[in-house]
């Protein structure tokens, strides 16, 4: 306890407040510490836990170790001759800088809403080329590169979720 | 075990209501307004619109949306929360302006989580933000002063708790869900390493840590302390600019390495633990007339912002 200054420790005047002052002036009323009590509460709560219920978090902030090897989603853009190229997910407007942490639920979709979703996809497939006819959603097996000089290689695994014609 | 525990949670109860200076309440509220005003005013929120329906999924506070808004409604609704934080900032009828600014934050920021990702990024401060939505009036900053009252203690306490628990259950979470393995293991080397290949602003100081594991293990050692000692290091008030210094270099140091924009939590401990009381009349006194112009006479006592 020595040498803590502490406002958790003695209650009272804080920081510049003049000592002597209206301290017992306008003490916050019974609805204001019941708001506070109960905000707390949600917020402990919810962080203790782990729940997500937006703007309340569990605060999962690359919580997980990660490794080398990881799954990831791919969305390719299908031209008319068959030949597939990757979306660059991070260069698409900022409405789509979700659509990585969204395909992780992909697989949980029922078919219509996973033929919705593709299609959806579309949209930012044609905004990077122009002769898209199909998308296809891959879960893809990959590794992270450590040199500095190498781009990061092809997935060594690849699964194919979902593939959808544009109209 | 329990005793102690009722026994700290008794103390923290009383902190909370414990006085603060309307001075410091004051510049604490013109500060966060601001800092609201600048997220609302520069990001491209219009851009949001362009998400289809089928991949929007609406954060819960907006369970009763469908869709993203017309960009002509996000527009609206960042112009009117820009110009309410720009009049919270000055103490212009606070109590009303304060929380139109935060709404317009809230649903914007809301609309941008419910893009797929759970948005940290924008959380403290939105969360930060809602003891100071109940706060009593205030005179504007350059008539506040140094007097003190529980009136004015209990929406900064509020809120420093709320940061105090943001860091610390950040690293509470990283301990459960991975135990000692978080800093043990290649876990900060990866993350680098992958950093440096994906949104690193200077992808040479990821590699610099990442490709020595001494120093990797060191780093996540130190993420780990930061966060959960963040409550520990508030009790002492000399600790207290550490913290600061702390969270912006923490914060300044994921940006570099990981791309990843958290400056706003560094300004938000920096408005929260700063004794403004002290830089505000220091200023006062470096500004000549400052009295005649204040008009602080007794007649100018009452608060008046609200």
């Amino acid at each position: 306890m020595v040498g803590i200054d502490a406002d958790l420790l003695v209650p009272g005047p804080i920081d510049d407040a003049v000592p002597g002052g209206d301290e017992g002036e306008g003490a916050p009323g019974r609805g204001i510490r019941l708001f506070v009590g109960a905000f707390l509460g949600l917020f402990l709560i919810t962080g203790l836990v782990g729940l997500e219920a937006w703007p309340l978090t569990g605060w999962k902030l690359y919580s997980h170790v990660r490794h080398g090897d990881f799954w990831d989603w791919q969305v390719l853009a299908v031209g008319a001759d068959g030949a597939e190229r990757a979306v660059d997910l991070r260069h698409l407007p900022a409405a789509y800088h979700g659509v990585p942490y969204l395909l992780k639920g992909f697989d949980g979709l029922a078919p219509p809403d996973r033929e919705v979703a593709c299609s959806a996809l579309g949209v930012a497939a044609r905004a990077q080329y122009d002769d898209v006819t199909g998308v296809a959603v891959d879960h893809v097996r990959g590794r992270i590169p450590v040199d500095p000089g190498n781009p990061p290689g092809p997935p060594t695994r690849r699964i194919r979720v979902h593939q959808c014609t544009l109209e | 075990m329990i005793r102690a525990a009722g026994v700290a949670a008794g103390r923290l109860w009383a902190w909370l209501f414990s006085p603060g200076s309307e001075l410091r309440l004051t510049a604490v509220i013109s500060g966060l307004a601001a800092l609201v005003g600048v997220q609302l005013a520069f990001f491209p929120w219009a851009e949001l619109a362009q998400l289809p329906p089928a991949l929007f999924r609406p954060v819960p506070v907006l369970f009763f949306l469908d869709e993203m808004p017309p960009a002509g409604a996000i527009v609206a609704l960042q112009a009117a929360g820009v110009v309410a934080a720009a009049l919270a900032a000055l103490g212009w009828r606070r109590r009303r302006t304060l929380p139109l600014a935060w709404v317009a934050y809230l649903v914007l920021a809301g609309l941008r989580a419910s893009r797929g990702k759970i948005q940290h990024n924008d959380l403290l401060l939105v969360v930060a933000c809602v003891p100071f939505l109940l706060a009593p009036p205030t005179r504007w900053l350059h008539r506040a002063t140094p007097r003190c009252s529980v009136q004015w203690g209990w929406p900064i306490h509020t809120a420093l708790t709320f940061v105090a628990g943001a860091y610390f259950f950040t690293g509470l979470r990283k301990l459960i869900s991975s135990g000692p393995a978080w800093v043990a293991s290649d876990n900060m080397r990866w993350i680098l390493y992958a950093g440096a290949h994906g949104k690193a602003k200077v992808p040479e100081v990821a590699l610099l840590i990442a490709d020595r594991p001494w120093l990797s293990h060191l780093v996540a050692a130190g993420v780990m302390a930061f966060e959960l000692g963040f409550p520990l290091l508030l009790l002492h008030r000399r600790t207290r600019p550490l913290v600061v210094a702390g969270a912006f270099c923490f914060h300044g140091f994921t940006w570099l390495t990981l791309g990843l924009d958290y400056w706003k939590y560094a300004f938000v401990v920096l408005l929260l633990l700063v004794e403004w009381g002290p830089v505000v009349e220091r200023l006062r006194r470096a500004v000549p007339g400052w009295d005649v112009w204040s008009n602080r006479t007794p007649r100018s006592s009452t608060p008046s912002s609200a």
